[in-house]
């Protein structure tokens, strides 16, 4: 393939994984610029990249998405779970096609066809964002429908003597709640009612009509009735709606061309009208509402307002504008402006007049520091925390003040002066923890400001904080030069390193060959000593190409917010994924292994451990379940953990369903302990799961999950309690490659154990070999043992060679904290091999984990002694 | 459905369509101080609407929607006569 095509689509799915990525973020902070941006640039990149290719359905779909992402950006759409899907989906739809392109170089028509479609559905879908329903026509018009963006509207000139006084409220009320309120003409066509059309019903069906009024655009009076056609429209609507222009258009397309749009001055409606009469109380009543607002007393203010409504008359002007008083008293503190003007109208018995500055036509929030400074505060903050905790004085020192200055010039860029003031006050008493309280409360107070609707309460369990350190470690890790190296490559170079640690192992028979049979043991002792030096090196070489090999649990871990995030949607559930330990680095093999088996486990708790909402609330538990996806290292294993905080596991039903199975006899059901219980699920064909569903199937799962990992020479446990909820572990080897075994001889033929099993070797008599219930077994050092003969286990018909004295040798195992006595007829010392899997059909091979070439070109069959232990 | 004619009362019932317009018509030019009862409308045809506003009727009764309150004017307040051409 073409290597610019190559880089393409590698750099592609680079691309792809980060736009996944963020949109989940987004999820979660659906106003944060930053990520929007991102989104927007990185949709942007694809797009322009697919183009330089000339693949044109891509690129289409890409623009799509890339539109609706600026959009989102600009503030015009908020952000929310359908455009998150739709974006997803989007985004499926192009990794397919890359897939396609990484084979055959082309993408199929059917999945063109796909691309076409979902770019046509996104360009509908712009406007259909911004409202709830759409006006029941049919959607099959050209797609070419969007409006670019609007010219300048008019103003309308409102009568506002037209509008009923409480709808004038309504409208008000809407504009300072910061709504859009446009205002239609709609002029029906004298032909429509012919057409089938209803003007009425469509006026009556507007999305969030505040006020509408039908009237005659043509003078009939002078017209005899009789000759009249009832058939011909003459009546014009006015519309005003909570809605900006584009729903309305929306809702108007099949009239468009009969509709116009105007802006209007929602304040102009402000009209108080009744009796002037001037009053000493009046003067009194400003004066004390007047304080109350500078003290900020909104609620005493509020009732100011209400008894001075209630001692006026009805009839009189300051009455009317008390009510007006009323209405924009909910919306403080931005309307104080409005209410100051109010008062003054009560004052003066002037209509009021209000100014609001040109350039916003909308009700702006009040000043607040931007976005960019409360990120600058918020990194202030972490420094200085940080800065606690170091002893070297001269670096406190430098930081502290350059922290200070920061702080200081951004209030300037800000122009808050009187922060700035109070800032530089408690920037000389040079206290650490008073400027930390400061910046601190800088972040709350313009946090509430915000008028931002509350969150649903999701529980935010407290983040470690080794995890923000980890991240910033990882962040400076991935600043340093990284090189993308194709993986095959590396296999080879790893294959190449395995033979070269097995060429050396044959070095030592060589010595040994050369002192026996050719008698030159000053030779044979060099040799030795040089392949000291030899091994040596091919040992580090061999680490070292382990180290490449090293990927981190991220590859695995990063797919599972979306995983977790549709599956949840999909079951109605809220579940909250928590990712701990993505750093955790082990070979790139056992991290791939992995993936499937930990697919199943998180689909199990999404499915049948975490409860839905309903019931969590009913139990007290928060309405939003948890699953935390963890990773660490201890000694030379991978520990992967998936704990949930869910229904947990009964011991009870498992045993009982176990027993159901016949796979556990009566007096094990009454005898098994909890813990013994709870590992039933692991038998194959075991499920108490009701109903399968579509997601986790039935009982093979968690067998399969152990079988997985047992054959990476991992292991599987798991922890639950009852309603609390279920910890399931894996253990990995960091690396699958180079294992030590212990060569053994039986029958004359030999085989290799894995030293890890092995705890001693002893000589056992046969006396003190004992059979209790059928089972062969013997004290060792106070423990009860159960053995085996290894002639058995691999069904060879031979008696064990014993010694002398009438001793057999064997091996105690430990397999799955459980001892194991193994007799064998020799020993022969351990070797390092590079244990090869079985494959094809002689996988089936469960007694043999592989075999491995040994240094003399023999081929050894090494044993798996977790087979052993089952066979017994 | 349909308008019942009674004395000088005539009934707007649920929806008016256009069909109804003409026997509307008539009788609004036939009856002396004809009265239209909306209490009981839900909806009317824009020929049924632009008729009220052509000819004029009493309107008794107010219908439930309150954006039809609004269009036929049974508010009362401060505002003038609907019949307002440009």
């Amino acid at each position: 393939m073409d290597a610019l095509l190559n880089q393409f689509i590698v750099e592609g799915k680079e691309l792809l994984q980060r736009v996944y990525d963020v949109l989940i973020e987004l999820e979660e902070d659906t106003e944060n610029k930053e990520l929007l941006d991102e989104l927007f640039r990185v949709v942007h990149t694809l797009k322009g990249n697919s183009g330089l290719f000339n693949f044109g359905a891509m690129t289409k779909l890409l623009h799509a998405s890339e539109d609706l992402m600026n959009r989102v950006r600009e503030g015009e759409i908020s952000y929310n779970s359908d455009i998150a899907d739709v974006l997803l989906e989007a985004m499926d739809i192009v990794s397919a096609m890359m897939d396609e392109i990484a084979s055959n170089e082309t993408i199929s028509h059917e999945l063109s066809q796909k691309a076409q479609e979902k770019a046509d559905h996104i360009r509908a879908k712009f406007l259909a964002f911004k409202s709830a329903e759409t006006h029941n026509k049919e959607d099959k018009k050209p797609q070419s429908s969007i409006k670019e963006d609007t010219k300048p509207k008019n103003i309308y000139k409102l009568n506002h003597k037209l509008i009923p006084e409480n709808i004038k409220k309504e409208i008000v009320k809407a504009y300072l709640e910061g709504k859009d309120i446009t205002f239609v003409k709609y002029s029906p066509e004298e032909e429509c009612f012919f057409k089938g059309e209803d003007p009425l019903y469509l006026v009556r069906a507007t999305p969030n009509l505040l006020w509408a009024r039908g009237y005659l655009r043509e003078d009939i009076n002078a017209q005899d009735p009789l000759t009249l056609d009832i058939y011909k429209c003459i009546t014009d609507f006015e519309i005003i709606g909570a809605e900006d222009e584009n729903t309305l258009s929306e809702h108007f397309n099949y009239v468009s061309e009969q509709v116009r749009f105007f802006d209007i001055d929602a304040l102009s409606l402000v009209v108080p009208e009744g009796t002037k009469t001037q009053d000493p109380m009046y003067e009194d009543f400003v004066s004390s509402a007047i304080k109350l607002l500078e003290e900020n007393d909104i609620d005493s203010f509020k009732k100011t307002v209400e008894s001075f409504l209630e001692w006026t008359s009805p009839d009189s002007f300051a009455h009317s504008v008390a009510q007006w008083l009323k209405v924009f008293s909910d919306y403080l503190p931005k309307t104080k402006p409005f209410v100051y003007t109010l008062l003054k109208s009560i004052e003066t018995l002037n209509p009021p007049v209000f100014k609001i500055n040109p350039e916003e036509n909308k009700l702006s929030k009040t000043p607040t520091l931007s976005e960019e400074s409360m990120l600058l505060l918020k990194t202030q903050l972490k420094v200085l925390e940080n800065l606690k905790e170091t002893n070297d004085e001269t670096f406190k020192t430098n930081t502290f003040v350059s922290v200070l200055n920061t702080v200081k010039n951004l209030l300037k860029a800000q122009q808050q002066s009187d922060l700035l003031q109070t800032f530089e006050e408690i920037a000389s008493s040079e206290s650490i923890d008073k400027v930390e309280e400061f910046i601190k409360t800088l972040l709350e107070n313009k946090q509430e400001e915000k008028s931002a609707l509350e969150k649903p309460a999701e529980e935010k369990p407290e983040e470690p904080k080794e995890k923000i350190d980890q991240k910033d470690q990882t962040e400076k890790k991935s600043a340093a030069k990284v090189l993308k190296v194709d993986e095959s490559r590396i296999d080879k170079l790893m294959n190449l390193v395995g033979e070269l640690v097995i060429a050396k192992n044959s070095i030592p028979y060589l010595a040994k060959k050369v002192a026996d049979v050719y008698g030159m043991t000053d030779l044979s002792k060099e040799i030795k000593s040089q392949y000291a030096v030899f091994n040596r090196i091919s040992e580090e070489l061999q680490d070292a190409v382990m180290q490449i090999r090293m990927v981190t649990v991220s590859t695995v871990f990063q797919r599972f917010p979306r995983l977790v995030r549709d599956i949840s949607k999909k079951l109605n559930k809220k579940v909250k994924l928590i990712i701990e330990g993505e750093e955790t680095e082990a070979d790139k093999d056992v991290i791939e292994a992995l993936s499937d088996p930990l697919i199943h486990i998180v689909r199990n708790s999404l499915d049948h451990g975490l409860e839905p909402p309903e019931e969590r609330i009913q139990k007290g538990k928060p309405e939003t379940g948890t699953i935390i996806l963890r990773a660490k290292q201890e000694g030379d294993h991978v520990i992967i953990e998936c704990e949930d905080d869910g229904r947990g596991i009964d011991p009870n039903k498992v045993k009982q369903k176990a027993y159901q199975k016949g796979l556990i006899s009566e007096e094990q059901l009454s005898t098994m302990s909890d813990d013994e219980a709870i590992k039933l699920i692991f038998l194959p064909g075991f499920s108490t799961a009701e109903v399968t569903t579509e997601l986790s199937g039935r009982g093979v799962g968690m067998d399969v999950v152990r079988r997985a990992v047992e054959e990476i020479g991992g292991s599987v446990s798991i922890k639950s309690i009852l309603g609390k909820g279920t910890t399931i572990s894996i253990s990995l080897p960091l690396s699958m490659a180079v294992s030590n075994i212990m060569l053994i001889e039986t029958a004359e033929e030999r085989f290799g154990i894995p030293i890890d099993y092995i705890l001693e070797t002893i000589k056992i008599s046969k006396r003190d070999l004992h059979s209790i219930n059928g089972k062969m077994v013997s004290t060792v050092r106070g423990k009860i043992v159960p053995f085996i003969y290894l002639n058995d286990a691999l069904d060879i018909q031979k008696p064990h060679l014993t010694d002398e004295d009438g001793n057999y040798l064997s091996l105690i195992l430990m397999v799955n904290k459980e001892y194991l006595g193994i007799i064998v007829d020799r020993f022969h010392g351990t070797a390092d091999i590079i244990l090869k899997p079985f494959e094809g059909f002689l996988k089936e091979i469960n007694i043999f984990s592989g075999s491995a070439i040994m240094g003399d070109g023999s081929v050894l069959l090494v044993i798996n002694p977790k087979e052993l232990v089952r066979w017994e | 459905m349909g308008i019942e004619f009674e004395a000088n009362v005539a009934k707007l019932l649920e929806t008016i369509s256009i069909e109804e317009a003409e026997g509307l018509f008539n009788w609004l030019l036939e009856t002396k101080d004809a009265k239209v009862d909306v209490s009981q409308l839900d909806h009317l045809h824009t020929a049924v609407f632009q008729l009220l506003l052509i000819l004029k009727p009493d309107i008794i009764g107010a219908p439930q929607a309150n954006d039809l309150k609004m269009l036929l004017n049974i508010q009362g307040g401060p505002y003038e006569e609907n019949n307002i051409y440009h």
